[in-house]
């Protein structure tokens, strides 16, 4: 009896001892497989990768050098430019040759050679806007006297505020020609004239304040040589926008010209006549004048918020003379046109260009405010140029940072991204 | 009783039996375990090789790189004019600036946006020989910029196919000692094993693996005085260069 215990266990030893046998065995595979032999594939993972990485960065390398083949530039300066002007397409050319380049194009044509259709993503940040730049190009005729009048008055106290509230702003005030004095505007401080609505530049010391005769204007002439409606009248608001768009604000201090790097750009036509005047109501140089004006602010990055004075009040031309009711002056003409075609043609070229109209017989009741409520509600930012595939989840991203040089010798950071 | 004590009898030589086998399969493991390794760490080094190869022809100045210091941008632009030079010198052979004495490479230069294309190098094997003759074949691309001239410059892309088979070892070798010679500027000698699965035969500075009635050959930088291999097995090659004449004698 106690053999057979003896020998029961030494025949459960053996079994135990092949067990663990058969254990170690196993967890000595289990080691070398997934310990060893994944290190090795591993090592062989990284040095694909490597492989696969350095492919991306030669790639990234050789795009930066890459030229467009019409202009010679290379694709690093002509993302420069798309972040400078905010423009997709350059125009490396003049007037007279022009040479557009649709940059975005041209960049994916590479990009989708160089990665492969839907393998890279690229930003191109564009510049905040750094501050506002305002013009208020103003129609002179009597029946503004009060609308200009109000400017004087409220301007100076508007930016005052817009300062202490950190809102960089810059206002120029352009009174349209043709001169010496005519209407409500003075070549020199007349303050002592009616109601003392008369103003000259002299009453905006704060502020830069340009006595421009659009027929007179060598920086206008330029930009429209043949144009024959080029300050024809005090009214014409839409040539004188569209010269001011082309040429940007001319800097008093140091008489600099041009818009700002990264400002934001606005206009703002003041009268209460069509372009040209609300004598013929429509005609033909009236409506070339505002299509002057919208292609020119289109082209330029203006966006126009036309102030819309009252035409149907009462106009005093002379101290001694008597005042005109407007909504009966020429069989009420300046009134119905002011009230009807006008009110049009201002909501238009606010629509096309991304402003706002605002109608100083209604609501705003004041121009300086209007200045004021467009500030307030201008967003600095701006979005970002994104071209290529949206990045997908769950692959791995190689990332790639390049600085591109803008015109203004400023640096734009695009970031390049790539995946298999 | 009896039938117990027998029952443990049988019990133990079936336990050493299993056992037996249960080591034996480890032991088989580990040996496959030490091939596999030794395939995946071939495996890296032709990865590593190939991935160098393009790296040193696009960024070496001795090769390809159009001078980089000039433009302040380092690496990935080609000059067509030296790519026109390698297709026209280095039809059968690899440049020196990037040669691999293990591996023979074949590179293929494609411009993407005229379609236009260089090719240089070794010529590579047709697939049907590649997978009996090559240990390791490895193909690797990268994208470029061809510079024709400061204002034209288009994407690229370069293809390098490395390749390691006895003809390449053989002729590394051999090439070796010619360089290494002629940048001594003396006489240059080694000797090295190898093992030879398919003759080798040389003439005119062409150095040819012989695939039954099929030749893989290539250029050879020196004029040898070689014989060949004319048949499979262990040779232990010995290869001097000789500075006065330029050439190396080959024994085996």
């Amino acid at each position: 009896m106690k053999k057979t215990g003896k020998l029961k266990k030494a025949q459960t030893a053996e079994i135990l001892n092949f067990l663990v046998l058969v254990v170690a065995v196993t967890i000595i595979i289990l080691v070398l497989k997934f310990v060893v032999i994944d290190q090795m594939t591993g090592t062989g993972g990284t040095a694909q990768e490597a492989q696969e990485e350095g492919s991306f960065r030669s790639g990234a390398n050789a795009f930066m050098v890459m030229t467009e083949e019409r202009s010679g530039k290379t694709f690093l300066e002509l993302l420069g430019y798309v972040g400078y002007t905010e423009n997709t397409t350059v125009d490396l050319g003049g007037p007279k040759n022009p040479l557009v380049i649709n940059v975005t194009e041209e960049v994916a044509k590479r990009l989708d050679k160089i990665y492969g259709e839907g393998h890279w993503y690229l930003e191109l940040p564009i510049p905040h806007r750094s501050g506002i730049e305002i013009i208020v190009v103003s129609d002179t005729s009597g029946s503004m006297c009060n609308d200009v009048l109000d400017l004087k008055n409220g301007l100076r106290e508007i930016l005052r505020e817009l300062k202490d509230a950190d809102k960089e702003t810059r206002v120029y005030l352009y009174f349209l020609g043709p001169f010496p004095a005519q209407g409500c505007f003075w070549k020199d401080n007349a303050s002592d004239s009616i109601h003392n609505a008369k103003v000259s530049c002299t009453d905006f010391d704060e502020i830069k304040c340009i006595d421009v005769s659009l027929k007179a204007s060598k920086r206008c002439k330029e930009v429209y040589p043949l144009h024959p409606g080029r300050g024809k009248t005090e009214e014409d608001w839409g040539n004188g926008l569209a010269c001011l768009a082309e040429t940007g604000p001319e800097y008093k201090e140091d008489s600099k010209e041009g818009w700002g790097d990264f400002s934001i750009r606005i206009i703002m036509p003041l009268s209460d006549e069509l372009p040209c005047g609300s004598e013929t109501c429509p005609g033909k140089d009236q409506r070339e004048s505002l299509e002057h004006g919208i292609e020119s602010a289109k082209k330029n990055k203006v966006k126009v918020f036309p102030l819309r004075a009252d035409p149907c009040g009462i106009t005093c031309t002379s101290a001694s003379g008597p005042c005109i009711n407007m909504v009966t002056h020429m069989g009420g003409i300046y009134c119905n046109c002011g009230s009807g075609l006008l009110v049009e043609w201002m909501n238009e070229i606010a629509d096309e260009t991304g402003g706002k109209m605002y109608d100083l017989a209604g609501e705003s009741n004041s121009a300086a405010q209007a200045i004021k409520d467009i500030v307030y509600n201008q967003s600095f930012e701006r979005k970002p140029v994104v071209l290529g595939s949206p990045i997908p989840g769950g692959k791995r991203i190689r990332s790639f940072i390049v600085a591109a040089p803008m015109p203004n010798y400023d640096y734009l950071n695009l970031t390049l991204k790539q995946w298999n | 009783m009896h039938i117990r004590k027998a029952q443990y009898y049988i019990v133990k030589p079936i336990a050493l039996i299993m056992t037996i086998i249960v080591i034996f399969v480890l032991f088989y493991y580990l040996q496959n375990f030490n091939i596999g390794a030794h395939k995946d760490a071939a495996t890296i080094d032709a990865i590593i090789d190939t991935s160098n190869t393009l790296s040193i022809l696009t960024n070496s100045e001795d090769c390809l790189a159009y001078n980089p210091m000039e433009l302040g941008v380092y690496g990935s632009i080609v000059s067509t004019e030296k790519l026109d030079d390698f297709e026209k010198k280095y039809k059968n052979i690899e440049p020196e600036c990037s040669r691999n004495h293990m591996r023979g490479w074949h590179a293929e230069v494609k411009d993407l946006m005229t379609g236009d294309n260089w090719t240089f190098g070794a010529p590579d094997y047709p697939m049907k020989f590649a997978r009996r003759v090559l240990d390791q074949r490895k193909v690797s691309s990268m994208p470029i910029a061809l510079r024709y001239s400061p204002t034209k410059v288009n994407p690229g892309r370069i293809t390098v196919t490395t390749f390691a088979g006895d003809l390449e070892r053989v002729s590394g070798f051999i090439d070796y000692v010619c360089m290494a010679g002629r940048r001594s500027f003396a006489t240059y000698s080694d000797s090295r094993t190898f093992h030879i699965d398919y003759p080798i035969t040389y003439e005119n500075n062409t150095m040819c693996i012989v695939l039954g009635k099929d030749k893989i050959c290539r250029d050879t930088y020196c004029y040898l005085f070689f014989e060949g291999i004319p048949v499979a097995g262990e040779y232990k090659i010995s290869a001097k260069y000789l500075f006065t004449t330029d050439t190396v004698v080959v024994r085996t």
